[in-house]
């Protein structure tokens, strides 16, 4: 009895130690608002300004947008991570698959534009590079 | 009179279990499902032949002595282009792998031609090159999205295909196991294709 015990109690440990070193990926964060952030980038007011901003392209446009930064999403690449994250919090509405997520690895100076199927067209992959290098990278690289 | 009877039975037996507790409805959700899948991965692949003409057209404005490397991009994409990509590939392996080698040259290739452009500052600041290259990347990128879509989907079916009792059911109607992309050439498409500047055709496929 008792060895079957300590024989369960091993094979638990094991499983344990096998699933951490399984899941050494960055965890999603829940999703408590649209703007997430986990490096204390933002202050309480810049964060709320950025909410309202967005809740209101939401309210004319319909898009959601949700802006998360994170110190860095090691050892995946920028681009497995966010769509990992998209696709976990479901942004944008189901059927028109118009949401866009921001994402930044603030540690790994790397950003990424997460565009639902249904924006493709108004955001395609050039749009974004743009937007990206020309107006977003210029003012971060100043800070 | 007797044995055809015992014959019948174990033949209504035999039906009734296939098709309700055998998985044969499964079989068609996971089939269509691999199809869908497969779809999007042909696509994508498509989209990416698409761009390389007008990639290329670009480059050689700036870089038109660079001849190996068109060369190469278009020997890979007649290769590509002449591979009919119908939703049967996925049922024969050798056609399989032949689309994907085909495919596994034109990555090569392509990295090979964007490498190249990077030595030539002019044509990097190309706002026609910026969007091109934005969009293949972002083409490579959903490339790796519906390849990894695919392998889930298609594991999904082979399981099924594989277990009993449901083999019966693969076996009777026909299901074969569906090819995948194999860890081997995961392996390829992963490390990034060794890129030199000397006259040797583009490597990374093979």
């Amino acid at each position: 009895m008792i060895r079957g015990g300590a024989r369960a109690l091993l094979l638990l440990a094991g499983l344990l130690i096998g699933r951490a070193a399984a899941v050494d990926l960055v965890p999603v964060p829940p999703l408590t608002g649209r703007v997430v952030d986990l490096t204390s980038t933002l202050s309480d007011q810049d964060k709320q300004q950025i909410e309202s901003m967005l809740a209101d392209v939401e309210a004319k446009k319909g898009s959601q947008i949700a802006v998360l930064i994170v110190p860095t999403t090691h050892p995946e690449a920028i681009e497995q991570y966010s769509l990992r994250v998209a696709e976990a919090w479901k942004i944008g509405r189901k059927k028109t698959d118009d949401g866009f997520l921001f994402l930044i690895a603030k540690d790994d100076h790397a950003m990424r534009f997460e565009v639902g199927y249904g924006l493709e067209g108004a955001l395609p992959d050039a749009s974004c590079k743009r937007i990206l290098d020309d107006i977003v990278t210029p003012p971060f690289s100043q800070w | 009179m007797l044995r055809s009877n015992r014959v019948l039975t174990v033949l209504l037996a035999f039906s009734v279990l296939s098709l309700s507790g055998c998985g044969y409805n499964r079989f068609q959700q996971l089939d269509e499902d691999v199809k869908a899948q497969w779809a999007e991965v042909v696509n994508q692949y498509q989209r990416r032949a698409d761009l390389t003409p007008n990639l290329v057209q670009v480059v050689k404005g700036y870089a038109a002595h660079e001849t190996q490397v068109f060369e190469d991009v278009a020997a890979a994409r007649a290769r590509v282009g002449s591979i009919q990509a119908t939703p049967e590939l996925v049922n024969d392996p050798v056609a399989f792998n032949k689309f994907l080698a085909a495919q596994n040259q034109m990555t090569g290739a392509l990295s090979h031609l964007l490498a190249v452009s990077e030595n030539y500052p002019d044509l990097k600041a190309d706002g026609l090159f910026r969007d091109l290259q934005a969009q293949l990347e972002g083409t490579e990128n959903r490339i790796t999205v519906a390849r990894g879509r695919y392998i889930e989907s298609v594991q999904e079916y082979n399981v099924l295909v594989r277990s009993f009792p449901t083999n019966l059911t693969a076996k009777m109607f026909h299901y074969p196991l569906k090819a995948n992309f194999t860890v081997q050439n995961e392996d390829q498409i992963s490390t990034a294709p060794k890129v030199d500047f000397d006259n040797t055709p583009a490597t990374g496929t093979k």
